[in-house]
């Protein structure tokens, strides 16, 4: 069931995607050549519980961490650990944030040093083509406007749209329905509503959208090996233009 | 290292929960969970959410599927029991 927040549940919300929004701006001056996930990771919980909010990942079904922390090839659900970034890496970090019974979940890539031209430019086609997906989730619309809004983007800029992983809507739940591919025909599916808030999040992979798990039951990498980005945001849906929550 | 690989258009069998024992077919994955039906008791459009970590494999993946699901084809709750009826006997499931 979709659920439709009220004004205070959405206040709430609110308060969580900013905190998670400042979260990214705490990591993001941290992030060079060197830099272990693991020590973003402290830096991130450290953040988070200053600000009287829980980091949402943590314990979630078992996951070990604050934050994800996916590098180059891994997609998502990379476990901090001691591996240090170096000069040319990406890396994929996903933040949530719970406060008052309510959820903010938001993800960013981040180049490390100077990348190749064509890893930059996954990058910023993954995060342009979360904005062209964003501009469709309107009251009226249906789900799938916004998956084809994805997928029609990034696949003119040769990259593919990871078929596997979908977002899903989000609330006094991490992850609640309905679930929202970043592909498909448009015209499809639920037709979105004012109050619906909803973590829209496209993985982008270089090379074909194939992915699989490692043995450690979290990391999911590409199949081919080749780079892989991630955005995503809460996202509120009202009368007129969307509402992003977790951006500053 | 890589593991056996859950995704949409897989067969699985739920080794946790009240419904142990119970075949489904993966829909989706989103976050840490996995969005699957049995197109009987669970369906499409109210799929049951599991932890990836209480469903196990029972079949060896189907590239048809895989392409169905790839290709953002419509699928029927009729598909899914289609699929599954074929393994109730062969693999045990409920």
């Amino acid at each position: 069931m979709i659920t439709r927040k009220s004004d205070r549940e959405i206040d709430y919300m609110r308060e969580a995607g900013r905190i998670v929004a400042e979260t990214f701006a705490e990591l993001a001056s941290l992030i060079e050549p060197g830099i272990t996930t693991r020590e973003l990771d402290a830096v991130a919980e450290k953040y988070i519980r200053g600000r009287k909010a829980r980091p949402a990942f943590k314990g979630l079904y078992g996951f070990p961490a604050s934050i994800c922390a996916s590098i180059n090839e891994e997609v998502v659900h990379g476990i901090p650990g001691l591996r240090k970034l170096k000069n040319g890496d990406i890396i994929s970090i996903d933040i949530g944030a719970e406060i008052n019974g309510f959820f903010g979940d938001s993800a960013a890539t981040f180049p490390v040093g100077t990348p190749e031209d064509r890893v930059l430019e996954l990058v910023r086609v993954t995060r342009e083509a979360l904005d062209a997906g964003i501009a469709q989730a309107r009251a009226g619309n249906r789900l799938t406007d916004y998956s084809n809004a994805v997928q029609t983007f990034v696949e003119r800029w040769g990259f593919s749209v990871v078929r596997d992983y979908v977002g899903h809507g989000i609330g006094s739940k991490m992850h609640e329905d309905p679930q929202i591919p970043n592909f498909g025909f448009p015209g499809r599916g639920p037709r979105l509503e004012p109050g619906m808030t909803l973590a829209l999040e496209p993985m982008v992979n270089m090379g074909g959208y194939e992915v699989v798990t490692l043995a450690d039951q979290w990391t999911v990498v590409t199949e081919d090996g080749r780079p892989s980005a991630h955005f995503e945001h809460t996202v509120l849906i009202t009368e007129n233009e969307p509402e992003i929550l977790t951006r500053l | 290292m890589k593991a056996e690989r859950i995704r949409p258009g897989q067969v699985v069998i739920s080794r946790a929960g009240r419904d142990a024992g119970q075949c489904y077919m993966v829909l989706s994955l989103y976050g840490f969970r996995v969005a699957v039906a049995d197109g009987v008791r669970r369906r499409i459009q109210n799929p049951k959410h599991k932890n990836v970590k209480h469903l196990r494999l029972v079949a060896d993946p189907d590239p048809e599927w895989e392409r169905r699901f790839g290709s953002g084809e419509r699928i029927t709750d009729a598909d899914i029991r289609r699929v599954l009826w074929v393994l109730v006997e062969k693999e045990g499931c409920q």
